[in-house]
C-alpha cells in the first residue's frame, strides 16, 4: 500500500465539495427511499430500523449478512478484474451458474476419493467452469470483435437453461422439487469454528487478497491495468490485447464460478434451479461502488449485503416486499454516479 | 495508482462508513423497543397472539396456485381473530430470498413457519434445527423420518389431474388431448403424467400432447404452446402454468377447444372455454394447517390432503355452454372414477415414478386397479 | 403448419419489436441503453396500473408511452448530462426498476382483479389471403401499429432533420457540435423517443398477452432486444425480419412434435433464440456500430 502522505496532503484531498456531494447522495437516497417506503404503505423510520435490526441486530441476520457478503465479494471481483482492462463482465450470472453446476456435479458424482478431496475438486471445478464460460466471451471478443456485453448477456440465459436441464436429467430426483439431492455433509464446506457460517467466507477474503496482489504486484495485473488505461499505447508496446481480454475475463469468471461453488457447497448444500437472485448483476454494482479496487469490494459488498438481508425482514416487520432492497441499492448507486461521487471514467465506449 | 486515486479510495471508505453511521443514526431515532408489527394482510392480534408465517414464491395475484394459499391465510386470520397473527410473505422468487424470509419470520417471533411452495425442503430441516421451539412445515413428499418440530403436507395433485385427464379422455372428439406445463420438474410432472394416465384410463386410443413454456407468468408462450397443440388436433388442454393460463384461454377462443385450469375455479375468467377447473382447495389446506399451528396441535408427520379427505382435486361444477359438452354419461363415469380414487380402488404409482416425464404413457393402466 | 408458425411468431414478437425499435433510435444517437429491461418493466406496470384504475386500454397504452418518455429524460440526465457509464447505469436502473415495480405492485395491485386484453382486428380482404391472411392480417391493432411505427422510425431517422442530427450524434458528434447543434439535446430527445417506444413494448406485453402485471413480467425480453438491434444492423426495416427470426425460434419450440423434435429437451429448444443472437453477434460484426456508441460526449 502506498504511503499516505502528510496531514497537509490529506486536507487537500478531502475536497469539501466532494464530501458535500457524497453527503448529498446519502441524504437524497434516504429521502427518496423514505418516500418510496411511505408510498408503499410503511413507516419510513420503522422500516429503516427494521433493516438494520434484521441484518445486524440478531445472530441469524449477522450470519446471513456475512454469507451473502462473501458471495457478493466474489461477484464483485468477477467484474472488477475485467473492469481494470476496461471490459464489462455482464455475464457474472451465467458464470456463477456454471460454477454451481460444475461443483454440484463433482460433489454428487465423484465418490471414490476422500470427501475432503472431493470437496476441493468441486471447488476447483466451479472455478474452472466459470473461467471457461467467461473465456468464451473474452475469446469471441478477441477473435471476432463480438461485443462482450451482448455475448455475455445471452450466455447468461443459455447457461441457466443448461443448468435447469442438468438438474432434471443429470441427477437423481430429490422428492418433488426442482433441485439436485443434497450434497453429503462431509463433502460440504466446513463451517467456521463449529458455528453456522461457512468457511467459504474465508475463501472469499482470500480471493480479495489474491486479486489485489494480482493487480498490484504481478506482471499480468500491471498488463491488464495498462490495457485498461490506454489500449492503443499498450498495443504499440507489443501487448496482445486479445490475450489480455481473454485472460482477464477468465480470471473474472473464475471468481464468479467460485461463488457458485460456494453457494452449492457451503450455503445451500445442493443446487436448486432458482438459487440466484441475480448475484451476477448485483456484483456489477458492488464493483462499481468499490471503484474496481479489490480491497474496497469488501466494504461495498458488506453494504449491499446489509441492505439485502435487512430488506428480507421488512415483510414481517412492516409489510414491505423484500425487493425494496433493490430499490435502495439502485437509488444509492445511481445517485452516487449522478452526483459524481463515483466519477465518470475515461469512457472506453462499446469497442 | 495516482495520488488522486489514493484519496478517492479513502474517501470511498469514508463514504461507506458515513452511510452506515447515517443509517444507524436514523435507526436510533426510531422506536427500537416497539414491536413494529404491520403486516398488510394479517390483523394486529392481541399481545399473546400466536404468530404463524406463510412464505412462498410467486405472487398472490396469480388467480391460481399462490392466490389460493393466500386466501387460506386470510381465511385462517378471520376465523382465528385475535388469537392469531398470520403473516403472509410471497414474491420470494429465489432460494436465497426464501431462506432469508424464513429466517426473518422465525426471528421475528413466528411460532410456526409454513412453506407453501415445494422448492425448499432443506430449508425446512435447517430452520427446524435452528429454532427448535417453533414448528416448520413444508410442501413436500412424505419424509422417512421427522424431527420433532417438522411437519410436511402434500395435496395429492395427481389425483385431481387424473380426474381431469379422465374427463378429457371422455370429452375429446379427436382422441387428442394436451397439457401445457412450465418446468420439467417432478412436482409439475406429477400433474402432467397424472393427466395423461387419466386420459388413457377412459380413452385407450388417446394421444397426449405436452409442452413446456419455462415460465409460470408468460401467457404469450402459454398461448403459443396451446395454439400448437390445438393445431395438432388436441381439443382439451390442461393448464399447469398458473397465471399464464390467461394466454391459453385466448388461444382456445381463437381455435376452438377447451382448457382445464388448475388450483382455483376459473370458470368466470373464460366461461366460453373453461370446461372445468381442478380445485385443490389450497385455502382449506392452508387454513387447516395454520389453525392447527395456532392451537398447538401440529404433529411431526406427513399431512396428506386428497380427494377423500378435503375434496382436494375435485372438479369444479360443469356449467354453461362448456358444461353442455359433457354428456350425462361422461359425468357419471367421472363421478365413478372419483369414487374409485377415494375408496382406494384406483392405486397410483409412487411419486418418483409418476414424477418422470413421459411416465403417463409408460405406466400400464391396468396396474392402477390394485391387484389386477 | 406455416400458418400457425406465423401466427405464433407475430404474437410473440410485438413487444419485442417495439422495444427493438426504441433501442435502435437510442443507439443510433450514440447511447447504449442497457436499462431497456427496466423501462419495459415500467411500461408494463404503468399499463396494468391504468387498466386497474379504469380508463381503459388505449389510455393505458398512452400512459405507458408517456412514462417511457419521462424515463428517457431521466436516463438522459444520467447518461448525457452526468456522463454516467452507460452499461453500469443501465444495469443499476434495471435493478431499481425491478425493485420499485415489485414493491408498488405488492402494495397496490389486488388479487382477483382481472386484466383485459385487446381483441383482434381483421383487415378486410387481406385477412382472407391463404396462409398469411389470418396469421398476419388478423391481429390486434397494436400489432399493425408496431409495423407502422417501424416505418415511422425509418422515416424519422432518414427523412427528417432530427433524424439527420440523431445519426450524426451517434456517428460524428464532434461534427454535429461544430455545426452548432447540441449533441446532448439530440441524445436526450432520442432517449425520450426511444424509451417511449420501449415502454410501449412493455405495455404491449400486458395488453396483448396477459392483461395483468406480475413481478418481472419482462423476463429478459429487454436483453433480447439488445441482441436483435445488432442482428438488425440498427435498421428499423431489418428489425422486422430480425424479430421474426427470434419469434420463429421460439415458436418452433412449441411445434416440436410437428418438426420431429420431440426428443429434444425443452430447455435446449428454449436456448435457440439466445444462441441465434450470439451467433449473429459473432458472425456479423462486420456491421458498423454507430461510431460513438456508448461514449459520453464531452465538449472541448
Amino acid at each position: 500500500m502506498r504511503r499516505l502522505g502528510s496531514l497537509a496532503d490529506w486536507r487537500q484531498r478531502l475536497d469539501w465539495r466532494y464530501l458535500a456531494r457524497l453527503l448529498a447522495s446519502l441524504a437524497l437516497t434516504l429521502l427518496l427511499v423514505g418516500l418510496i417506503f411511505d408510498l408503499a404503505g410503511a413507516d419510513p423510520v420503522a422500516a429503516f430500523e427494521a433493516l438494520i435490526r434484521g441484518s445486524l441486530g440478531n445472530p441469524l441476520g449477522v450470519e446471513q449478512t456475512i454469507e451473502l457478503g462473501a458471495i457478493l465479494v466474489l461477484a464483485g471481483l468477477a467484474v472488477t478484474i475485467p473492469a481494470r482492462a476496461s471490459l464489462w463482465n455482464i455475464g457474472g450470472e451465467g458464470q456463477i451458474f456454471a460454477g454451481a453446476l460444475a461443483a454440484a456435479s463433482v460433489a454428487l458424482k465423484v465418490t471414490g476419493p476422500d470427501p475432503a478431496i472431493v470437496m476441493l475438486l468441486a471447488l476447483l471445478a466451479g472455478l474452472l467452469a466459470g473461467a471457461a464460460v467467461a473465456a468464451v466471451a473474452g475469446a469471441l471478443r478477441a477473435l471476432t470483435g463480438a461485443n462482450e456485453v451482448l455475448t455475455t448477456l445471452m450466455l447468461n440465459f443459455v447457461i441457466a437453461l443448461l443448468t435447469f436441464y442438468a438438474i432434471t436429467n443429470w441427477f437423481p430426483a430429490a422428492g418433488i422439487r426442482g433441485s439436485t439431492p443434497e450434497i453429503p455433509r462431509d463433502v460440504e464446506l466446513p463451517t467456521l469454528l463449529g458455528g453456522d457460517i461457512t468457511s467459504g467466507v474465508l475463501l472469499a477474503l482470500a480471493c480479495v487478497v489474491a486479486a489485489h496482489v494480482l493487480l498490484t504486484r504481478t506482471r499480468l495485473g500491471l498488463t491488464i491495468r495498462a490495457v485498461g488505461a490506454n489500449p492503443e499505447a499498450a498495443r504499440h508496446n507489443g501487448i496482445r490485447l486479445g490475450s489480455v481480454y481473454t485472460v482477464s475475463f477468465a480470471i473474472g469468471g473464475a471468481f464468479a464460478g467460485l461463488a457458485g461453488a460456494i453457494v452449492v457447497l457451503g450455503i445451500d448444500g445442493l443446487l436448486a434451479r432458482d438459487f440466484s437472485p441475480g448475484y451476477g448483476f448485483v456484483g456489477i454494482a458492488v464493483a462499481l461502488l468499490a471503484r474496481s479496487r479489490p480491497l474496497l469490494v469488501v466494504p461495498a459488498a458488506a453494504l449491499f449485503s446489509i441492505v439485502t438481508v435487512g430488506g428480507s425482514y421488512l415483510e414481517s416487520a412492516v409489510g414491505l416486499s423484500a425487493d425494496v432492497a433493490l430499490v435502495i441499492q439502485g437509488t444509492l448507486l445511481l445517485l452516487l454516479l449522478a452526483l459524481w461521487v463515483i466519477p465518470p471514467q475515461r469512457a472506453a465506449g462499446v469497442r | 495508482m495516482s495520488r488522486h486515486s489514493i484519496g478517492n479510495r479513502w474517501q470511498a471508505l469514508i463514504a461507506a462508513a458515513c452511510a452506515l453511521a447515517l443509517a444507524l443514526g436514523v435507526a436510533a431515532c426510531g422506536d427500537s423497543d416497539s414491536s413494529t408489527s404491520g403486516s398488510t394482510d394479517g390483523g394486529e392480534g392481541s399481545a399473546d397472539a400466536v404468530e404463524v408465517a406463510m412464505v412462498t414464491s410467486g405472487a398472490h395475484t396469480d388467480s391460481s396456485f399462490v392466490q389460493s394459499w393466500w386466501e387460506g391465510s386470510q381465511q385462517a386470520q378471520s376465523e382465528l381473530g385475535d388469537a392469531a397473527k398470520i403473516v403472509w410473505n410471497d414474491g420470494l422468487n429465489s432460494l436465497d430470498a426464501l431462506d432469508r424470509a424464513a429466517g426473518a419470520a422465525l426471528t421475528n417471533g413466528a411460532e410456526a413457519l409454513i412453506f407453501t411452495t415445494s422448492e425448499a425442503p432443506q430449508l425446512v430441516t435447517e430452520y427446524a434445527e435452528k429454532f427448535p421451539d417453533a414448528w416448520v412445515c413444508g410442501l413436500e413428499a412424505p419424509r422417512e423420518d421427522y424431527l420433532a418440530n417438522v411437519c410436511t403436507m402434500l395435496p395429492q395433485y395427481w389425483e385431481g389431474a387424473f380426474l381431469a385427464g379422465a374427463l378429457a379422455g371422455l370429452v375429446t372428439e379427436t382422441d387428442r388431448v394436451g397439457v401445457v406445463s412450465a418446468f420439467d420438474i417432478p412436482v409439475q410432472n406429477l400433474q402432467v403424467e397424472g393427466f395423461a394416465l387419466g386420459a388413457r384410463y377412459t380413452n385407450p386410443d388417446v394421444k397426449i400432447e405436452r409442452a413446456i413454456t419455462e415460465s409460470l407468468i408468460d401467457s404469450g408462450k402459454a398461448r403459443a404452446a396451446t395454439q400448437a397443440q390445438l393445431a395438432a388436433g388436441a381439443d382439451v388442454i390442461l393448464s399447469a402454468v398458473d397465471e399464464a393460463a390467461q394466454g391459453m384461454y385466448l388461444a382456445a377462443r381463437d381455435a376452438g377447444g377447451y382448457v382445464i385450469p388448475q388450483y382455483t375455479d376459473q370458470y368466470e375468467s373464460a366461461p366460453d372455454v373453461v370446461l372445468t377447473s381442478v380445485v385443490y382447495h389450497h385455502d382449506e389446506v392452508g387454513a387447516t394447517l395454520a389453525k392447527l399451528a395456532v392451537e398447538g396441535e401440529l404433529e411431526a408427520k406427513s399431512y396428506e390432503f386428497d380427494l377423500a379427505t378435503y375434496g382436494v382435486g375435485e372438479l369444479a361444477p360443469f356449467r354453461g355452454a362448456t358444461g353442455e359438452a359433457v354428456s350425462e354419461e361422461a359425468r357419471k363415469q367421472v363421478a365413478e372414477i372419483q369414487k374409485e380414487i377415494e375408496d382406494g380402488t384406483i392405486i397410483f404409482p409412487g411419486l418418483e415414478e409418476l414424477g418422470e416425464r413421459g411416465s403417463g404413457e409408460s405406466i400400464s393402466v391396468a396396474s392402477l386397479k390394485g391387484g389386477t | 403448419m406455416v400458418e400457425l408458425l406465423l401466427t405464433t411468431t407475430v404474437l410473440l414478437t410485438v413487444p419485442l419489436l417495439l422495444a427493438t425499435l426504441g433501442e435502435i433510435v437510442t443507439e443510433r444517437a450514440g447511447v447504449l441503453n442497457i436499462g431497456i429491461e427496466g423501462v419495459m418493466l415500467f411500461g408494463a406496470f404503468a399499463a396494468a396500473g391504468v387498466i386497474q384504475l379504469g380508463p381503459g386500454r388505449p389510455v393505458a397504452v398512452l400512459a405507458a408511452a408517456a412514462l417511457g418518455a419521462a424515463l428517457g429524460v431521466l436516463l438522459a440526465v444520467l447518461f448525457v448530462a452526468r456522463r454516467v457509464n452507460q452499461i453500469v447505469g443501465g444495469v443499476l436502473f434495471n435493478l431499481f426498476a425491478l425493485g420499485l415495480t415489485t414493491v408498488l405492485f405488492d402494495r397496490y395491485f389486488d388479487a382477483g382483479a382481472t386484466g383485459s386484453v385487446f381483441g383482434k382486428l381483421a383487415l378486410p380482404l387481406l385477412s382472407d389471403l391463404p396462409v398469411v391472411g389470418p396469421a398476419l392480417f388478423d391481429q390486434p391493432l397494436l400489432a399493425y401499429l408496431s409495423v407502422v411505427l417501424a416505418g415511422l422510425v425509418w422515416w424519422l431517422l432518414t427523412r427528417t432533420w432530427f433524424g439527420l442530427h440523431l445519426r450524426a450524434a451517434g456517428e460524428r458528434p464532434r461534427a454535429l457540435d461544430s455545426a452548432g447543434v447540441s449533441v446532448g439535446g439530440i441524445r436526450t430527445a432520442a432517449l425520450a423517443v426511444g424509451c417511449a417506444l420501449v415502454a410501449l413494448g412493455g405495455a404491449a406485453l400486458v395488453v396483448l398477452q396477459s392483461g395483468a402485471f406480475t413481478p418481472n413480467i419482462t423476463e429478459g425480453r429487454g436483453f433480447i432486444a439488445l441482441g436483435i438491434v445488432l442482428v438488425a444492423r440498427w435498421s428499423p426495416w431489418w428489425a422486422l425480419p430480425a424479430v421474426a427470426l427470434f419469434g420463429l425460434a421460439e415458436s418452433v419450440k412449441f411445434q416440436a412434435s410437428t418438426f420431429g423434435l420431440e426428443s429434444v429437451p425443452p430447455e435446449f429448444l428454449a436456448m435457440l433464440p439466445y444462441l441465434v443472437a450470439i451467433v449473429t453477434v459473432t458472425v456479423g460484426t462486420a456491421a458498423r456500430y454507430p461510431a460513438a456508441l456508448g461514449v459520453p460526449y464531452v465538449r472541448e
